[in-house]
């Protein structure tokens, strides 16, 4: 198969959906989204507890909602939807045409278009990238695909679980293990605080007398064919295990929620540029990544805590790709974003300063009473608490970036 | 031709499975392959460097079995790799040395393997090295060059090994344990399972790890296994940069040492660590801090640079057989008549199996004053199942016309297809890990954890059992304990029980 | 640890309003709440009336037969008495719906006679040969 169209959008998760609403209605009349798997929404219909949608829908939703709600608009568009179609990698000509070349049932095809949103998400850290040693048994699974298992397949993984990981993830799959009467043997954190909202200690440990150990680290994962138990070690400041705080806690689960990696595959090999803090590709202030009329959004441009976020992203990635093709968008002399002090990460990475702007980042370690500071430009933002674990997101209008007269700006987070 | 000899290998490792595919040629034998496993090679085989040696290793006056066996098998593999599709690299193997008592050592290797008759080899100096090997290390003064060494894929060895011996009419027994070897009047009468009681004349025993017990079993016995761990780290197959080249230090006497290579599927891997276990832990293939430790270290030293330890998307350990002796234990035992020892297969037992088992048939042939005849329609050739990601563009086009199925990718890092899940569990694989041994599905860098439940879900609906009982290697490892609401299921029981007690009371 | 309560009288729990998450202790009168200490915004005194008698809603999966999918995520219409969960569970754990099932179908009216809802949130289709 082989087919034109204006926009294709890779990925048919909340920013993939999101941006193929957008692109529509912003009067985009040719676009396919490609989806790998054979149903659309991407981690929303396994993500079955409420919490989504408070910013954009200004209701609280279950996972599965947020995306049939996504769904019903994507029905009042002529967006073409290929589902069970992987795009395999990206190919832009010398005149800036792309062609897209991917696999479905049955058939190769190859898509010819003006630009592409990249909406691929990310993908979940596995046990090795976490240094977790010991044996190799049955029953160690990753949050995500624990949640598949049980709540798109019906399968229970185990019935003694321990959670590697105190993130929004991590919590919610403690709480949906006790839900269905496991054991929920323990959390456990590396670091001296929860990663999670403090919502989610109250309403799915304490709730359920699910004990939280921070500062600890599971070292090692025991059983020969089953997982029969998990060592844990407490750790000092410097993340070193304390010699002789050893412990052994039996389980026969370990649920994984050790963070998430971009999918970046498909974009490596079209050569954008990816930034080390993100994972994901570097891109200016129209979500375009380095390849002029590829754009981003969603996880695959940066780990989002909010579906909310990722779905803004596919928005404004439409309105980009729709300006590119209809107007073009001109060759900017782009100023760089600088990561200042306590900041890990800020996208976008370049900025035009014509047109307002929303940054997203994340603080480097917890502190109270910030001020998020673009002084370059006289803004600040007050954070009465600021945790790696939660992104921050400022919106700054065109007129106070156009005060901006350095080839670059730095975002610090400073104590008031 | 006499009557059928009927003969039971204990083991569907690299060494039983070519013993196998050896019998599987002649009229003469009814071969049994017997694996404890729910899959072959899920032993020692599986986890190894994977290294056909070139032969300078063994000194013949210490360990002549090893000696003369290793180069011998090298040449078969070059025929048997071609035989059987099993995927090799023949790039070769060097030996660095970095001060001149190890080169003093490399003088000792050349000579050595130019008496075992290894061909070609060659000390080269600092400058040959990094011509052919530009990652080698800057500090390495000279490496012995051996080109016939080669990079195979272990367990793309023994899966095809034993399909094409069950091909041929081998027959195969999986998750079959052997619990007694019956031997009646000094001769070999039969073995008990945990399956069935199979009658057979002759028993051999390639029982890796267990050879010792097998051999106790039939009351010849003699001689200890001792478990090696050896440790390895994968890296990711974008880590750069990789080696061309199999790159060993200079050997000391107990170990080959760790080794740097690139696997036949384009992965950088390190190790192993050796550390000798106690007898009774045949099973600990846990991953160690310190043997990590050792890996990555001792690694670093042969090259100039390692990929960044994030790179790593996966550590794994094996255990070696290492035989009391020191040299493989080859030998019709007069002992028990029927029962011929293939054990102590410690390095280089991969390389030298296919040599084995030649050995093996001679034996035979005395044993029971054979002139085996051929067998008439044997199969000489496998092909193994089409990887679409190593096809071009236009064989991915018509493979999905014949089989929709190439269309539908489940593995995404590694470009695995529905068609080639469902093509390895026709072949045989009935868990997560035979299809991932078999297709490379879940091998990537997510180690699964995108793709796992797929593949399960295949299993489930190919083997038509419930997803929960699809297992990742055999029984006791279903990937779930019931549906979701199978601690309900209990508790709904137990308290309704807990009334009746009540009742009663 | 959930709100534990002290000498009959005294609640401690941990706001979860915004991210500060004060440490509250609600004093409590005849079931109500007469004070709250720990605060550091009026928000929390809210929170903690609330709390006297935690409501949640409940999420789970129902199986289906006859789906393209085995089982159908639920949630109750409107938050339920935090201590009734567990029985609710239970009750979740044995009730089995048949495909389709539309997305706000009510599974189970009046739940544990609660004046509310337990209602599907996704669709799940008749099965399909594969």
């Amino acid at each position: 198969m082989e087919k034109n169209y204006d926009l294709a959008i890779i990925g048919g998760g909340p920013a993939g959906l999101a941006s193929s609403i957008k692109a529509w209605k912003l009067g985009v009349k040719s676009i396919v989204l490609l989806e790998e798997s054979n149903l659309l929404g991407g981690v929303l219909p396994q993500c079955i507890h409420p919490g989504f949608g408070l910013h954009y829908f200004r209701e609280d939703l279950t996972g599965p909602e947020f995306a049939a709600k996504l769904l019903d608009r994507l029905k009042d568009t002529g967006v073409n939807v290929l589902v069970g179609s992987y795009a395999e990698h990206l190919e832009v000509k010398s005149s800036g045409e792309k062609e897209i070349f991917g696999y479905k049932y049955g058939e190769a095809f190859k898509i010819k278009c003006k630009a592409v949103i990249y909406a691929a998400g990310c993908r979940e850290r596995s046990r090795f990238e976490v240094n977790i040693l010991g044996d190799r048994p049955v029953g160690v699974y990753t949050a995500g695909e624990a949640q598949t298992l049980m709540d798109m397949y019906g399968i229970l993984p185990g019935s003694e679980i321990v959670v590697v990981g105190s993130g929004d993830v991590g919590l919610i799959m403690a709480r949906r293990f006790a839900l269905e009467g496991a054991d929920v043997k323990a959390v456990v954190e590396i670091m001296p605080y929860p990663g999670g909202l403090t919502r989610n200690i109250v309403q799915c440990l304490e709730d359920f007398h699910i004990p939280l150990y921070l500062s600890c680290m599971v070292t090692e994962i025991n059983g020969s064919r089953r997982v029969e138990g998990v060592k844990i070690v407490r750790v000092d400041e410097k993340f070193n295990p304390i010699h002789g705080s050893e412990n052994s806690l039996k389980c026969d689960t370990v649920i994984l929620a050790v963070g998430l990696k971009p999918r970046v595959e498909l974009r490596d090999k079209a050569g954008a540029l990816i930034d080390e803090a993100t994972g994901g590709p570097i891109v200016n202030d129209w979500l375009e990544t380095t390849i002029p009329g590829v754009f981003a959004a969603g996880n695959v441009l940066v780990i989002n805590d909010l579906v909310d976020y990722a779905a803004e992203q596919g928005e404004r990635a439409a309105e980009s790709a729709a300006k590119f093709m209809h107007d073009g968008l001109a060759a900017f002399k782009f100023k760089r974003v600088i990561l200042g002090r306590n900041v890990r990460l800020v996208v976008p990475h370049l900025i035009s300063c014509v047109q307002d702007v929303t940054f997203y980042g994340r603080v480097g370690k917890p502190e109270e009473n910030v001020q998020v500071r673009f002084d370059e430009i006289g803004q600040a933002f007050k954070l009465p608490i600021a945790r790696p674990s939660e992104m921050f997101r400022f919106k700054i209008s065109a007129d106070d970036l156009l005060k901006l007269h350095d080839e670059k700006m730095v975002v610090n987070v400073v104590k008031v | 031709m006499g009557r059928l000899i009927r003969v039971a290998i204990i083991g569907a490792g690299v060494v039983g499975a070519s013993i196998a595919r050896v019998l599987s040629m002649f009229e003469d034998f009814e071969v049994h392959l017997i694996e404890r496993e729910a899959d072959v090679g899920w032993g020692v085989s599986k986890a190894n460097t994977g290294i056909i040696h070139a032969g300078y290793d063994d000194e013949p006056s210490l360990f002549p079995l090893r000696a003369k066996l290793c180069a011998e098998g090298n040449r078969i593999w070059h025929e048997w790799v071609k035989d059987l599709d099993i995927p090799i690299r023949w790039c070769g193997s060097l030996v660095l040395a970095f001060n001149s008592e190890e080169e003093k050592i490399l003088e000792e290797l050349l000579d050595r393997g130019i008496r075992n008759g290894a061909p070609s080899l060659e000390i080269i100096d600092h400058e040959k090295l990094k011509m052919l090997e530009p990652n080698s290390s800057e500090k390495a003064t000279s490496a012995l060059w051996a080109p016939t060494a080669g990079q195979i894929s272990p367990w793309d060895a023994v899966i095809a090994l034993v399909e094409n011996s069950v091909t041929n009419g081998v027959k195969l027994h999986l998750s079959t344990e052997v619990k007694e070897v019956k031997v009646v009047g000094g001769q070999i009468s039969g073995l008990e399972t945990n399956e069935f009681f199979l009658k057979v004349d002759c028993v051999i025993n390639a029982a890796g790890l267990y050879a010792d017990k097998i051999s106790e079993m039939a009351g010849v016995g003699g001689y200890h296994i001792k478990p090696r761990k050896g440790e390895y780290l994968i890296f990711d197959k974008d880590a750069e940069p990789k080696v061309n080249r199999i790159i060993f230090p200079t050997p000391t006497p107990i170990s080959k040492g760790v080794v740097v290579t690139t696997t036949t599927d384009g992965n950088l891997m390190i190790g192993p660590s050796a550390q000798d276990l106690p007898e009774n832990l045949r099973e600990d293939k846990s991953n160690t801090y310190d043997g990590l430790k050792i890996v990555w270290e001792s690694a670093s030293n042969l090259v100039n640079k390692l990929p960044p330890r994030n790179k790593v998307i996966r550590f794994f350990a094996g255990l070696r057989p290492e035989p009391s002796g020191g040299d493989f234990i080859i030998r019709d035992c007069n002992e028990v008549f029927g029962f011929i020892e293939a054990s102590g297969m410690r390095s280089p037992g991969l390389t030298s199996a296919p040599a084995v088992a030649r050995m093996i048939l001679d034996s035979l042939k005395v044993k029971f004053d054979l002139n085996p005849k051929p067998k008439a329609g044997w199969k000489r050739y496998r092909r193994r199942i089409k990887r679409f990601s190593e096809m071009t563009f236009e064989e991915r086009s018509k493979a999905m016309n014949e089989n929709p199925r190439y269309g539908r990718i489940i593995c995404v890092d590694e470009l695995v297809t529905e068609a080639e899940i469902v093509e390895a569990i026709r072949r045989g694989a009935t868990t997560i890990d035979g299809v991932k041994f078999r297709t490379r599905a879940c091998m990537g860098a997510c180690q699964g954890s995108s793709c796992m439940y797929k593949v399960a879900v295949i299993l489930a609906r190919e083997l038509n059992v419930p997803l929960w009982m699809v297992s990742l290697r055999g029984p006791g490892t279903e990937i779930g304990i019931g549906d979701v609401k199978a601690l309900f299921i209990e508790k709904n029981k137990s308290k309704g029980k807990a009334k009746i007690d009540g009742e009663k009371l | 640890m959930g709100p534990i309560v002290k000498d009959g009288r005294v609640l401690e729990f941990t706001c979860i309003v915004c991210p500060l998450g004060c440490r509250l202790r609600a004093i409590l009168e005849d079931g109500e709440v007469r004070s709250v200490e720990g605060n550091r915004c009026p928000r929390g005194i809210v929170y903690a009336q609330n709390e006297v008698e935690p409501k949640r809603i409940l999420i789970s999966v129902v199986k289906v037969s006859g789906g393209n999918l085995p089982v159908v995520s639920v949630k109750t219409s409107e938050p339920m008495p935090k201590e009734m969960i567990p029985e609710a569970m239970r009750i979740l754990s044995k009730v089995t719906v048949q495909a389709p099932v539309k997305i706000g179908q009510i599974i189970i009216k009046d739940f544990l006679g609660l004046k509310i809802n337990v209602t599907a949130t996704r669709n799940v289709d008749p099965a399909q040969p594969s």
